[in-house]
Formats: C-alpha cells, sequence, structure tokens
C-alpha cells in the first residue's frame, strides 16, 4: 500500500512539473525493466535499447496514466509490449539480412559483475530463447517477475487459462533443456 | 498437472497457510511420482532464484537515467529541427510551385503571341467582329425573335419529315389527339428517322 502511495505521489511530483521525481521512479523500475527485456531478448543490447524506450514512453505517457491498475503493472505492459515488438521488428530485419545478428550477442558491454553469475545467466537466456515467444514472455513473468495469473493476465490480454497452458508447456521445455545442458 | 505446478509454486513461495501445507506435504508422502516431480520443480526454481539474484552492475545502473535524459534532449533537438526543415521544405515548395506557374503562363503567353503573328491585321479584326456579333445577338434577342426561329426549324423539320415518312403512316400521326400515345404509332425506324432529322436540323 505503502508503495503504490509512493508511486502515486511521484507521478504527481512529475506531472507537477518535479523532473525529480521522475528519476526517482527510474531508478526504482529501471532493473525490474532491464531484466524482462533483457529475458525476453536474450542480450544487453537490445534489452538496453528497451529500457530506454519504455522510459521515453513512461515519460510521455505518464498524465494519460489514471492509477485503475498498479503503475507496476503498468510498467511491465509496456515492457512487455516493447520486448515483444522489438523481437519482431528484429525478426524481421534478420529475415531481409539488416542485422548481423551475431554481433549483438553477449557484446563487450554485459553488464554483470562476476563470472559465475554471468555464466549462469547465460544459461537461462540461451535456454529461454529455445521457447516460443508465448510461453517465454508467461514464464518469465510467473517465475522471474513473480507475477500472479491474473496480473499477467491484465499485462497480456490473454486469459488465465491460456496462460497456464502457456506456463505448463514453457515449464516442461524447460526442464528437458536444462537436464540436456 | 497444471494444478500441481500451481501448488508447488504456492508451496515454495510461501503462499499457502498452514492447513494446505500440511495436506500438500500429505500429498508429497503418499505419491512418489508428485513427490518426483516437485524435487524436479524445487531444482529448476532454485536455479531461477539464483539468476534472479543477481543484480546488473552499478555504473550501468547509473547510466541508464544519464542516457535517458541525454536521449530526451536530443529528441526535443529533433523534434524543433524537424520543425524547422517541415517549415523550410514548405517554403521552397511554394517557391517552386509560383515559379513553376508563372514559367507555364509566360509559355501560353508566348503560344497566343505566336498565333496572333500567324493571322492578318484584317482576319483578327474580323474574327473579333464575329465574336462581338455572336455575343450581341445573345445579349440583345426578344422571347419573340426565338419563337420565330423555334417555328423556322418546325416548319423545314415538318417538310422533312413529310418527305421521308410514307403519306398514309402520317396521316395516323396527324389524327392522334394525345401526344403521350405517339409511341404507339411510330416504328423504331421512325423514331431513329426523327432523331436524324432533329440532329440535321441542329436542333439537338
Amino acid at each position: 500500500m505503502h508503495e503504490l502511495n509512493n508511486d502515486f505521489e511521484l507521478t504527481k511530483s512529475f506531472l507537477n512539473g518535479d523532473e525529480s521525481a521522475f528519476n526517482r521512479l527510474a531508478v526504482k523500475y529501471h532493473e525490474k525493466i532491464y531484466w524482462h527485456a533483457r529475458r525476453m531478448t536474450g542480450n544487453h543490447l537490445d534489452a538496453d535499447e528497451i529500457v530506454q524506450e519504455v522510459l521515453i514512453v513512461l515519460y510521455n505517457k505518464l498524465k494519460t496514466f489514471e492509477f485503475k491498475s498498479s503503475l507496476y503493472t503498468w510498467i511491465f505492459t509496456i515492457t512487455n509490449t516493447r520486448s515483444i515488438n522489438y523481437l519482431k521488428k528484429k525478426n524481421l530485419r534478420s529475415f531481409f539480412s539488416l542485422d548481423d545478428i551475431s554481433n549483438s550477442k553477449f557484446e563487450q558491454n554485459d553488464m554483470i559483475d562476476d563470472l559465475e553469475s554471468k555464466q549462469k545467466v547465460e544459461k537461462i537466456e540461451k535456454v529461454l530463447q529455445k521457447l516460443p515467444v508465448k510461453q517465454r514472455e508467461v514464464f518469465i513473468m510467473r517465475n522471474f517477475d513473480e507475477l500472479s495469473y491474473e496480473e499477467i493476465s491484465q499485462i497480456t490480454g490473454k486469459n488465465i487459462g491460456t496462460l497456464k497452458a502457456n506456463h505448463f508447456h514453457a515449464l516442461n521445455k524447460i526442464k528437458e533443456l536444462v537436464k540436456y545442458d | 498437472m497444471i494444478d500441481s505446478e500451481e501448488k508447488f509454486f504456492s508451496y515454495l513461495k510461501g503462499g499457502m497457510n498452514s492447513e494446505k501445507k500440511k495436506e500438500f506435504e500429505e500429498e508429497l508422502l503418499r505419491s512418489e511420482n508428485l513427490n518426483k516431480d516437485f524435487a524436479d520443480y524445487k531444482k529448476l526454481h532454485s536455479m531461477l532464484d539464483d539468476v534472479k539474484n543477481i543484480r546488473i552492475n552499478k555504473n550501468y545502473s547509473e547510466s541508464i537515467i544519464t542516457e535517458f535524459r541525454k536521449r530526451k534532449e536530443s529528441r526535443i533537438i529533433n523534434k524543433s529541427f524537424s520543425k524547422t526543415r517541415f517549415a523550410f521544405t514548405s517554403i521552397v515548395l511554394i517557391l517552386i510551385g509560383y515559379f513553376l506557374i508563372s514559367f507555364l503562363n509566360q509559355e501560353r503567353s508566348m503560344e497566343i503571341n505566336s498565333l496572333l503573328t500567324e493571322f492578318s491585321e484584317t482576319e483578327l479584326e474580323s474574327l473579333s467582329r464575329n465574336t462581338a456579333y455572336s455575343v450581341n445577338v445573345e445579349n440583345n434577342i426578344s422571347d419573340d425573335d426565338v419563337s420565330k426561329i423555334d417555328s423556322i426549324y418546325k416548319e423545314n423539320l415538318s417538310a422533312s419529315l413529310n418527305e421521308t415518312i410514307e403519306e398514309n403512316r402520317l396521316d395516323n400521326i396527324y389524327s392522334i389527339n394525345n401526344v403521350s400515345d405517339i409511341d404507339e404509332y411510330l416504328s423504331e425506324n421512325d423514331v431513329e428517322l426523327i432523331y436524324a432529322q432533329l440532329i440535321n436540323k441542329e436542333i439537338l
């Protein structure tokens, strides 16, 4: 409840012209945005781009947010939509050979400090990229972002039954992939 | 199976009350398969938890806001630049349009000049007199004159029809009281003929 009030107050201050309130919101949510985008796209550079896009959208559209849902859910909706759009664009570009995909994979600026963590992240990312996007998004939101099916349904616009089925398939696939990796 | 996953998730995340927790643990003891599934799930979950707790480094974290502010500024500059570019392009297009129209008009007046040089002075005078005459006739003709012209056309037309349509058929036509019944007495050829005559007389 305190968090909601805090988001509400920060949003209100920002809309009243306090730019630092937006910075505080960005600091609060940027890591969640980054990890969701990174798990969806499978690499740092794309995730970094999505974080910037989401912050720009947030900055421009915050005035239209009416607090009918939590700000957290709203930010996730934007992040998830942007990530999916980004993946679609990327697939299209790679189909027409406009992007060199190998260039964007695990580039020099990987933002994880120790090698062990880096390897763990890489392993999971590799597995996640083998899932279809529909299964990947629900798996990430359920297991990493710890959202309830109701929240995921609100974010993706899909019904809970479909989400559960997608998650179930994703989970089985991941179990298999982890076993043989 | 989907239900089991939900139970596993709820158990591990502390989402069960003590009664449900006890019930689930008893279920685990009873079913070997469920126990095995739960062990797999727990293993996967601890792996995911491990990854979940990894943080991004502080420098990058701080650079996100700086980068955002930089991009926002550059977007504002780009926006105002694109407005200027739009205004500039519009002005250039208007100027091009203006010069194009003046150029075309200049060409047309040159065409008129070349036409004028083709005619002699007397020809031009008679042309302008004819034009002035037809304009004058249109403006000054009275209703009586119009009906006179119509009657001349009518006479000529009936004379031509008399020549071309057989006499007995003409008698039939003249004997009609109601003009709207005329269709019954005329063949398709007759209608075509009448139209042809009208066209020849330049009424239509």
